[in-house]
C-alpha cells in the first residue's frame, strides 16, 4: 500500500470505528477489532489496546460496554450457566455448585484458568461414559490408591508367613482372616492375624500393617464422602446439560462455536442500537 | 372428683370444644382450682386429693378429646370405635392420657399424652410407625392397617391443632415434617487453631478468627510436650475473634511453642447436608443454598420446596415444608429419599420400640 491508501485505510476505520461506537453497536465494534486482530496478527485481545492508544481507562470502557452485553448472550444461550455481572460464569444454581470459567468480552470466550475449573469437562465427559457407576468406579480407583501399601505388606507378610511351618499356619488360621480384612477393607477387623510366638521379623510386619490398614480405612472413609458430594456435583451438571443438549459433545461444540454464535445473534440484531 | 355444678365445668362438659379448645379450658380450669388448694392451708399438704383431682380433669380432657375426634370426619369412625383413652395421675402434678387400641380384647397402647393439662406437654410415641420401619429394604408390618394408618396420623394432626406435639424425631413417621428439629449423629466440630512461641515469662496472647454464627465449644493450649495450659489464662469470645490472654506464664514454657486449640461448631460444617445433597442429587433433585447463612432448599418434583436451615447453636438442624400438616410418613411414600437421609443422619440407637 501506498502511504496515501494506508492513512486513507486508518482514517476509514477510524471513523467505522468511532461511527460504531456512538452507534453503541457491539457487532460493528467487534468488526473492527477482528479486522485490527487480523490485519496486524494480533492476539484479538491487544487489538483494543492497539487501536485505544493504550489507554488503561479506553480499554475498560470498551470492555465493560461489550462485556455487559456479551453476559446477556451468555446467559440465554447457556441457560443453566448463572453468570454474575462481573462475568464470573457459575454451572448452575445448586448447593455445591462450582465456578466454570470467567467471560473474556473481547475473544468472546469462556477462560478457565485454575485447576478445578479445568477439570469440570473431563469429569462430565467420564460421567458420561457411565453414569450410573461414575461414582463406584471413582470409589473402587481411590479405594486402590489408598490401600496400595496395605496391599505391599500385605504380601510381604504373606510371603514371610509362608516360609514358616506348616502346622502354625494352620493352627492359627490368621492367614485366612488376614486375607479377609484385605478383600474387605469397610468390614470391622473381627479377625487379625494373631499368630503366637512369630519370628520378629513377622510381628514387626504385622504391626506395620495393622498400622498402615487403620491409617488406610481412616482415610478411605474421609475421601468417600468427598467423592460422594463431587460425583454429585457432576451428575447435577450432566443432568443440566442434557436437559438443554444432546451430549455433553453437543455441549462442548457449543461451548467452542461461542463467539461465532455471538456474532451471528448480534448480527441477526441488525444496525440496532446496543446490538 | 369434678365439680358439676361449677358453671364453668358445665359449659365444658356441655360445648362442643375442638381439641385447641378443650385442652386450654380444661387446663385453665384445672390450674386455678390446683393454684386454690395450694394456697390453702387446710389442703395444701393432701397429696392424695391432689391426684384425684388431677386425675379427674385429665379424665374430662381425655372425654373431650374423644368428643372432638368424633367431630372430625377426617378420623374414621369405626377406628375410633375401637380406641379408648386410659388416664394415669401418678402424684398431684403428673398425669397421663395413654391412647389405645382394643383389638379383639386386647389393647395395644398407641401413644401418650404426657402431662396433658401442663403448658409443657408432650406427645410420646408407644406403638406408632418408626423410621426403621418405613425405611426398612423389605416392607416391614407397621402394625395397622393402611386406613387404620389415615385415621391415626388424622388424630395426631387433630391433637397438633392444640399444640400436643412429639419431641423427638425416633418417636414416629407420623409427625409434621415442617419444623421438625433435631440433633444429627455427626460431630459437626471443626478445630481452628494459632501458634505462638514464648520467649519471656509473663504475659501471651493467642488469638484465632472466627465466622459469624460460629460456636466456640471448646479450647486447649498446649505446649511441645502437648500439655494442657488453659487454667494459666482466660478467655474472650468476641464477634469476630476468640482471644485467651495469660499474665502468668512460667519461665519453664520459654523456648515452646504455645498452641491454642479452638472447637466450633461452623455453618460450614454440615456433613448431614452433604449427604442430603448426595442424596438428593441421586434422587435428580435439586437442592440449593439460600441467600442468608446456613439455609438450603430442595426443589420437590411436586413443585413445593422443602428447606432445611442448620442452627451451630443448638447443633440442631430444622426441616421446613409449605404445606405445615403433611407428615414424614406422607412425604415419605412420594419421596422416599426424605426417609432415607432421615435415617442416614439420625443419631443411631441401639434398638427401636
Amino acid at each position: 500500500m501506498s502511504v496515501e491508501s494506508s492513512l486513507q485505510y486508518q482514517q476509514d476505520f477510524f471513523e467505522h470505528f468511532n461511527q460504531a461506537w456512538q452507534d453503541k453497536s457491539s457487532y460493528q465494534l467487534y468488526r473492527g477489532l477482528d479486522t485490527t486482530a487480523d490485519n496486524l496478527r494480533l492476539p484479538i485481545e491487544e487489538a483494543p489496546g492497539y487501536i485505544l492508544a493504550y489507554d488503561k481507562n479506553a480499554q475498560q470502557e470498551l470492555q465493560d460496554f461489550l462485556q455487559t452485553r456479551f453476559i446477556a448472550f451468555v446467559r440465554e444461550h447457556i441457560p443453566f450457566f448463572e453468570v454474575s455481572d462481573d462475568g464470573r460464569v457459575f454451572f448452575g444454581d445448586w448447593y455445591h455448585r462450582r465456578q466454570f470459567g470467567e467471560l473474556k468480552p473481547v475473544s468472546r470466550t469462556i477462560a478457565q484458568y485454575t485447576d478445578e475449573e479445568q477439570a469440570i469437562i473431563p469429569q462430565l465427559q467420564a460421567f458420561s461414559q457411565d453414569p450410573d457407576n461414575y461414582l463406584q468406579l471413582e470409589l473402587e480407583a481411590m479405594r486402590k490408591d489408598v490401600y496400595r501399601d496395605v496391599n505391599r505388606l500385605q504380601n510381604q507378610l504373606e510371603t514371610e508367613m509362608a516360609t514358616q511351618s506348616e502346622p502354625q499356619e494352620a493352627a492359627n488360621g490368621g492367614f485366612r482372616g488376614l486375607l479377609k480384612t484385605f478383600i474387605d477393607p469397610s468390614d470391622p477387623d473381627e479377625s487379625q492375624p494373631s499368630a503366637p510366638a512369630t519370628p520378629d521379623k513377622t510381628k514387626r510386619l504385622r504391626q506395620q500393617f495393622n498400622q498402615v490398614k487403620d491409617q488406610a480405612d481412616h482415610d478411605f472413609d474421609a475421601k468417600k464422602r468427598q467423592l460422594e458430594v463431587s460425583a454429585a456435583i457432576t451428575r447435577y451438571e450432566y443432568q443440566a446439560v442434557l436437559s438443554e443438549y444432546s451430549s455433553i459433545e453437543q455441549f462442548e461444540n457449543v461451548l467452542s462455536n461461542l463467539k461465532t454464535d455471538f456474532m451471528a445473534a448480534l448480527k441477526a440484531e441488525g444496525g440496532k442500537q446496543n446490538a | 372428683m369434678l365439680n358439676l355444678s361449677d358453671t364453668k365445668v358445665k359449659s365444658i362438659v356441655a360445648s362442643d370444644l375442638s381439641p385447641l379448645d378443650a385442652r386450654n379450658q380444661v387446663s385453665a380450669q384445672y390450674t386455678q382450682l390446683a393454684k386454690n388448694f395450694a394456697n390453702d392451708p387446710e389442703w395444701q399438704t393432701n397429696q392424695p386429693a391432689a391426684t384425684s383431682r388431677l386425675l379427674s380433669y385429665t379424665d374430662l380432657l381425655a372425654a373431650k378429646l374423644m368428643q372432638a375426634f368424633a367431630a372430625d370426619n377426617t378420623i374414621a369412625d369405626n377406628f375410633l370405635a375401637n380406641v379408648w383413652p386410659e388416664t394415669v395421675a401418678n402424684d398431684g402434678t403428673h398425669s397421663a392420657i395413654g391412647f389405645n387400641l382394643n383389638r379383639d380384647g386386647s389393647n395395644q397402647t398407641m401413644f401418650t399424652i404426657s402431662n396433658p393439662l401442663d403448658a409443657e406437654a408432650s406427645l410420646v410415641a408407644n406403638n406408632l410407625p418408626t423410621l426403621l420401619q418405613v425405611t426398612a429394604k423389605e416392607e416391614a408390618d407397621l402394625g395397622y392397617s393402611e386406613q387404620e394408618l389415615t385415621a391415626l396420623s388424622n388424630m395426631i394432626k387433630a391433637l397438633y391443632t392444640a399444640n400436643y406435639t412429639f419431641k423427638q424425631l425416633d418417636d414416629t413417621v407420623l409427625q409434621p415434617v415442617d419444623q421438625l428439629t433435631f440433633k444429627t449423629k455427626y460431630d459437626n466440630n471443626v478445630t481452628i487453631s494459632s501458634h505462638a512461641h514464648v520467649v519471656e515469662a509473663g504475659n501471651i496472647e493467642l488469638q484465632v478468627a472466627l465466622d459469624a454464627h460460629d460456636v466456640v465449644t471448646g479450647y486447649h493450649v498446649f505446649d511441645d510436650a502437648g500439655h494442657d495450659w488453659m487454667d494459666l489464662g482466660s478467655e474472650d469470645v468476641g464477634a469476630t475473634d476468640f482471644t485467651w490472654e495469660s499474665t502468668t506464664i512460667p519461665e519453664e514454657l520459654v523456648g515452646n511453642d504455645l498452641e491454642l486449640q479452638v472447637s466450633v461448631r461452623s455453618i460450614n460444617n454440615a456433613p448431614a447436608l452433604d449427604e442430603l445433597f448426595v442424596i438428593a442429587s441421586s434422587n435428580a433433585i435439586l437442592m440449593r443454598q439460600l441467600a442468608g447463612d446456613g439455609r438450603y432448599e430442595l426443589a420437590l418434583p411436586n413443585k413445593q420446596s422443602l428447606t432445611v436451615t442448620v442452627h451451630p447453636e443448638t447443633d440442631t438442624v430444622t426441616l421446613h415444608y409449605p404445606e405445615s400438616t403433611v407428615q414424614i410418613y406422607e412425604l415419605n411414600q412420594l419421596y422416599p429419599f426424605l426417609g432415607e437421609w432421615l435415617k442416614s443422619v439420625s443419631p443411631k440407637k441401639p434398638a427401636f420400640n
